[in-house]
């Protein structure tokens, strides 16, 4: 036969396992989060930096719109080629996943001076930052003028 | 169920509360903290960045990793960069996507090499351990 007395210790404890029990379950999911924060804090990348290097291809590679002679092939750094400065072009350098290209860098390409824009395949209009690089643009003619070249950068739809 | 009975139980039940919470708060604390997976993912962001240093070079160029990834076997392809301990499964792989303008092409395999290079020859981007 329980007597009183332990059945108000048996509930007593009961009650203080499931406060516990959910008091426990909050510290560890919170460490959990501070665990998944520290280990981002030791492997984050500033995207500044990221689309730093990524944009390099626009000024510097010929198969994006950097200028090559067609007689000697010597691409010249920071000359890019009007006639290349296409949607087209833009794809063959750099483009994202048709399905989840969104979540990746996507940017939009303005020439200042020829006002020129052309856009990459999952680019939204979501701005994240803006880089500029100053450039010289040959057109066809073969006529060579200053420009800026403004990269505006989505970092990723989420 | 008598007191004592009840009682004992419950200190049976706290002692397998406790000891899973110390399970997992170390195997946790393990799976986020170790160094290696730290490490992987370091170092497939700044191969990541190499690469894309490299696209963005007209000529050819070649680049040593300055840090030593002799504990890892390094896969380069196409589409990304992968970077893992040979005996670990594939879920525990780091892998970067890699995004080369038409014609480039990305190749290379290394495992467990400390000096490891990055090499651009025409299109192409070569993953290979460095020559002395």
């Amino acid at each position: 036969m329980i007597t009183k007395k332990a059945q108000f210790d048996f509930t007593r404890k009961s009650i203080y396992w499931m406060i516990a029990g959910f008091i426990l379950t909050i510290v560890v999911v919170a460490y959990v989060f501070v665990l998944a924060g520290y280990n981002s804090k030791l492997t984050y990348v500033d995207p500044k930096l990221r689309a730093e290097f990524l944009t390099l291809r626009f000024v510097n590679n010929p198969d994006c719109f950097s200028y090559q002679d067609q007689e000697t092939k010597i691409t010249t750094s920071s000359i890019i080629d009007s006639t290349k400065f296409t949607e087209q072009q833009l794809y063959n350098c750099y483009h994202t996943e048709q399905g989840e290209g969104y979540n990746d860098f996507n940017f939009q390409l303005v020439l200042e001076n020829e006002k020129k824009e052309i856009l990459t395949n999952n680019y939204f209009n979501k701005n994240d930052f803006t880089l500029y690089k100053e450039v010289l643009v040959r057109n066809q003619k073969g006529a060579i003028q200053k420009d800026r070249l403004i990269i505006y950068v989505q970092t990723g739809i989420r | 169920m008598n007191t004592k009975a009840s009682s004992v139980l419950l200190m049976i039940f706290e002692l397998l509360a406790v000891i899973l919470v110390i399970y997992l708060v170390i195997s946790i604390s393990e799976a986020y903290g170790s160094s290696l997976t730290v490490q992987k993912i370091n170092a497939a962001e700044e191969m990541r960045m190499m690469i894309d240093t490299l696209v963005g070079i007209p000529d050819d160029a070649l680049v040593q990793y300055p840090k030593n990834l002799s504990l890892f076997t390094l896969t380069l392809t196409n589409d990304a960069i992968a970077i893992y301990q040979s005996t670990e499964p594939q879920n525990l792989w780091v892998m970067r996507s890699i995004t080369l303008p038409k014609n480039h092409v990305a190749e290379g395999t290394v495992g467990n090499i400390s000096q490891v290079c990055l090499e651009k020859k025409h299109k192409k981007i070569i993953l290979r351990a460095c020559t002395p």
